[in-house]
């Protein structure tokens, strides 16, 4: 199977601090790669190199087999990556589907007079969005409105009809109740069963991993500390991994000392 | 360089420091001659300027002051009319003007109001009422109370330096204590720079804010009171547009429009480059108009200078 | 906040009615208009057409300002750029003698070039719009008190009869021509912040820049555009006063800063920006003009005016603040 993405040895510096030291990650087209690790280990320096945000230090990318270098985030969405960014970029006040289209508004013709087309964007927009399981009633309702995991569905949505082929989720669950991060995971399960997105799904939490992830990457501190597929995700003690294996157990104790 | 850009108010230190020179050199014995009426001008809209810096810094603005200004003297007067004698006078209006401030301010955190329409509303409220009460012309302080012993002390004279000076020169140092060296002071710069951090952290974001306003009421009605002490009138037009003179100065004097940073006596120097180049426009005989144009251009220079040379003024 | 069936209608009355940024305004307008008629036994239905020929110009001048709000910036040098445009107007008609529709065109050249420098050195230089449009105040009313020398200027004799000077002063069935212009420009900029690409990029860069920003947005571009459109309806404001009034004044436009943000604000704007309303601020132009029309015929002093515009603008905030807490609206 070709490889969707291919990152190799990258590095990333900032003055004294090695942010990333050589890591590497494959994404395969229509899977869903977890890129897990606890804060500071690196992800989001990651994925802001793969999303145009900064060049790296040293090393090698490539995007369907080719060799890129990305120099703003316009040239990572031309070649099919789109990132979702915990703010979502929305206005909460404006309508969902204005918010779909924010920037790529669709006008009628002639274009000149920038009128736009407010019942096919709102079309379009509803469309996206059931495909991927939301069914909202009214495009024209404010996003301010919306739930937390309708918000993530509505930004996933907009970037996927604009052309991703990767999609880049950063802590899409992080900032949501139990119920909404279950809607999340649904939707990005809904993604995967379309079979031609590729996901790499930022994460904290081992246990959303599990629950959708194909492969898996893992940093700590800036280095690949273990890589593998989901049947290695699910017997491997993930939690060890995560907090440095023993500094876990000696926390346990702590705290069952202090609990005492 | 490094020394004139690392602090906030050196632009306007410059300012004055080079205006006062180059209009002394220019214009001579009649710069220095004109200079206790310079400074009296300079300590009435100082005075404004401490408060509204007070609450610039507390991250609100205060539109009302020039208002505020003519309504408390206009007050005043009307208390010395009806012969209740100077000091009472003086206690009420000042007593009114923190009323005044208190409403400002509960308005604003109470009900979370942008404070710049809240004040705007009461800019036309009170110049109305000073309108209303005035009918176009002066209201005056009879003439058997004018040499009594609280109005000269407010608004007298001794040897050739106005009190509205010294008493200018006490408030500064009072502010500048009290933002540098108190409690009250480090919370008002907390609620200007971050005011979610500083409820998180237990500051009384809302008290702060109110507090702030009631000393910009209180500072805007004492400075018209002693200008009414000093010209023993009040008229319809007293102190209009002072409120934008006030936060032109405030912001020339390095304050950051949005809180959180500036000083009381950096708004001062402020006050002080807008008048000496108003004093100095009027001495030269030029157009008492262009003032306005050379104090619109300073205030848009002044702050674009910023804007235009970020490394140099970036945070130390 | 999802709507369950039975709060469903509950909802469509809240966002659809209630929820509109222009219902306070609506109801500001029928209860003066009620009060006046009542109080006047409907004499006051006769003031009407001097009240819009008074509204006009503040009008023309609102919509610019309601725009530039819901981007989230604020002109205070509106009142000023008025008064500099009649200046212009005039000054061009008599030394340069271009003629009358030349000399409009270069005034409202001049009002747009103001404003693009006001946007140019917001956006650009970071100065923000609050400071750069006060500045621009005192600037461009110290150029209009030094150009009438303190007093006036008026349309030179021989282009006082002009038929586009006189067009402008005409009445059509008892309306002025000036407000059947407000009533064009503001269908028109209805439709432009409603149905088009740029209204729908203002109310973004007014709401969220940093997701305007993000989704190619060309936040600096749309403001600058909306503070050339302010002030070049400043401008054109300017050049129908002055076809009217036959003069400019020295004072011509000052406190106008202050009424059309109020007007604005009471007609659903706000200082934020990211939501807004071009002909709820055209009402709120229409309540604070009856209010000194009906005043006057009361006959109250001006000041009972000055005093209510800020009483108006105070209780609308109080009042549309509590309608919001209570209703829970958009936080």
């Amino acid at each position: 199977m070709d490889l969707v993405v291919e990152m190799k040895s990258v590095v990333k510096r900032f003055g004294e601090l090695r942010a990333l030291d050589g890591v590497d990650l494959e994404v395969y087209p229509g899977e869903i790669h977890a890129l897990l690790g606890d804060n500071g280990a690196g992800k989001s320096t990651l994925i802001k190199i793969l999303s145009g945000v900064y060049p790296p230090t040293s090393g090698e990318i490539r995007v369907d087999g080719r060799p890129v270098a990305f120099r703003s985030p316009r040239d990572a969405a031309d070649v099919g990556i789109g990132t979702v960014y915990q703010d979502l970029a929305l206005a909460p006040l404006m309508p969902v589907s204005r918010n779909f289209f924010m920037g790529r508004e669709l006008m009628k013709k002639p274009e000149l007079f920038g009128v736009l087309d407010d019942a096919r964007m709102d079309e379009i927009a509803l469309e996206q969005m059931k495909l991927i399981g939301i069914d909202i009633a009214n495009p024209r309702q404010p996003v301010g409105t919306l739930s937390g995991g309708q918000r993530q569905t509505l930004a996933i949505a907009r970037a996927i009809y604009f052309g991703a082929h990767v999609l880049i989720l950063d802590e899409p669950t992080s900032a949501l109740g139990q119920k909404q991060q279950m809607q999340v995971l649904k939707t990005i399960m809904r993604v995967r069963a379309r079979g031609n997105i590729a996901i790499i799904f930022i994460t904290h939490n081992e246990s959303h991993a599990r629950l959708v992830a194909d492969r898996y990457t893992f940093l700590s501190l800036g280095e690949v500390i273990g890589r593998g597929t989901r049947d290695d995700l699910v017997q491997k003690d993930i939690r060890q991994l995560m907090a440095g294996g023993a500094e876990l157990e000696d926390l346990k104790s702590e705290i069952e000392a202090l609990a005492g | 360089m490094r020394v004139l850009t690392a602090r906030r108010e050196s632009i306007a230190a410059l300012s004055v420091v080079l205006l006062f020179a180059l209009l002394a050199v220019l214009i001579g014995v009649a710069w220095f001659n004109n200079l206790p009426s310079l400074l009296r001008d300079i300590s009435w809209l100082g005075i404004v300027a401490i408060g509204q810096a007070v609450v610039i810094i507390s991250g609100e603005f205060d539109l009302s002051v020039g208002s505020v200004y003519a309504f408390v003297s206009m007050i005043f007067v009307m208390l010395l009319n009806a012969d209740i004698g100077p000091l009472p006078a003086l206690l009420l209006a000042l007593l009114l003007a923190a009323l005044i401030g208190y409403v400002n301010g509960i308005l604003t955190w109470r009900l979370q109001l942008p404070s710049l329409l809240v004040t705007l509303g009461f800019l036309f409220v009170y110049r109305g009422l000073v309108e209303y009460v005035t009918g176009g012309y002066a209201l005056v302080i009879p003439d058997e109370i004018r040499g009594s012993f609280w109005l000269q002390l407010l608004g007298g004279k001794s040897l050739g330096l106005h009190h509205a000076v010294p008493i200018c020169a006490f408030i500064l140092a009072a502010f500048t204590f009290v933002m540098a060296r108190t409690r009250f002071g480090s919370h008002i710069y907390a609620v200007g720079g971050d005011a979610t951090a500083a409820l998180a952290t237990g500051v009384p974001v809302g008290w702060v804010k109110i507090r702030a306003f009631m000393i910009s009421a209180v500072l805007a009605g004492f400075a018209g009171i002693i200008t009414a002490s000093n010209l023993s009138s009040v008229s319809t037009t007293t102190a209009t547009a002072m409120e934008f003179e006030a936060i032109a100065a405030t912001i020339i004097g390095g304050c950051a429009l949005l809180g959180g940073a500036g000083t009381v006596w950096g708004a001062f120097l402020g006050v002080a480059t807008l008048l000496a180049l108003k004093h100095g426009l009027i001495l030269q005989g030029i157009n008492i108009f262009a003032y306005q144009i050379v104090l619109g251009l300073a205030l848009v220079g002044l702050v674009a200078i910023r804007g235009v040379f970020p490394k140099m003024f970036a945070p130390h | 906040m999802r709507a369950s069936a039975p709060g469903r209608l509950a909802l469509i009355v809240r966002t659809r009615l209630l929820g509109r940024v222009e219902t306070g305004v609506v109801i500001g307008t029928l209860l003066i208009v009620l009060f006046f008629v009542a109080s006047t036994d409907g004499a006051w239905l006769n003031s009407i057409p001097s009240v819009l020929r008074v509204a006009a110009p503040i009008g023309v001048i609102a919509i610019g300002q309601a725009l530039l709000m819901t981007s989230g910036e604020v002109d205070l040098s509106v009142g000023s750029v008025f008064a500099v445009a009649g200046v212009v107007f005039i000054w061009t008609m008599d030394s340069l003698a271009i003629g009358v529709v030349p000399s409009m065109l270069l005034a409202l050249a001049t009002a747009c070039a103001i404003g693009f420098l006001n946007g140019v050195l917001t956006v650009r230089f970071h100065v923000p719009s609050m400071i750069v449009t006060l500045g621009g105040m005192f600037v461009y009313r110290g150029i209009a008190y030094i150009s009438t020398q303190g007093f006036s200027l008026s349309i030179p004799r021989e282009y006082r009869r002009d038929l586009v000077v006189q067009f402008l002063k005409d009445r059509v069935f008892d309306v002025s021509v000036t407000f059947i212009i407000l009533l064009i420009l503001t269908a028109a900029f209805v439709f432009v912040l409603a149905r088009t690409r740029f209204g729908s990029h203002v109310m973004a860069a007014g709401g969220e820049p940093s997701a305007a920003l993000a989704n190619g947005v060309p936040v600096n571009a749309v403001k600058t555009k909306a503070f050339v459109i302010c002030s070049g309806l400043a401008g054109l404001a300017g050049i129908m006063t002055v076809c009217q009034e036959g003069s400019v004044y020295s004072t011509s436009g000052v406190k106008m800063e202050l009424e059309t943000i109020a007007a604005a604000v009471i007609g659903g704007c706000t200082l934020s920006g990211g939501i807004g309303s071009i002909w709820g601020p055209i009402l709120g132009v229409f309540v604070l003009s009856s209010l000194k029309g009906g005043l006057m015929m009361m006959g109250a002093p001006t000041s009972w005016y000055i005093a209510l515009v800020g009483a108006i603008l105070i209780g609308f905030l109080v009042v549309s603040k509590l309608m919001h807490q209570r209703m829970g609206l958009l936080n």
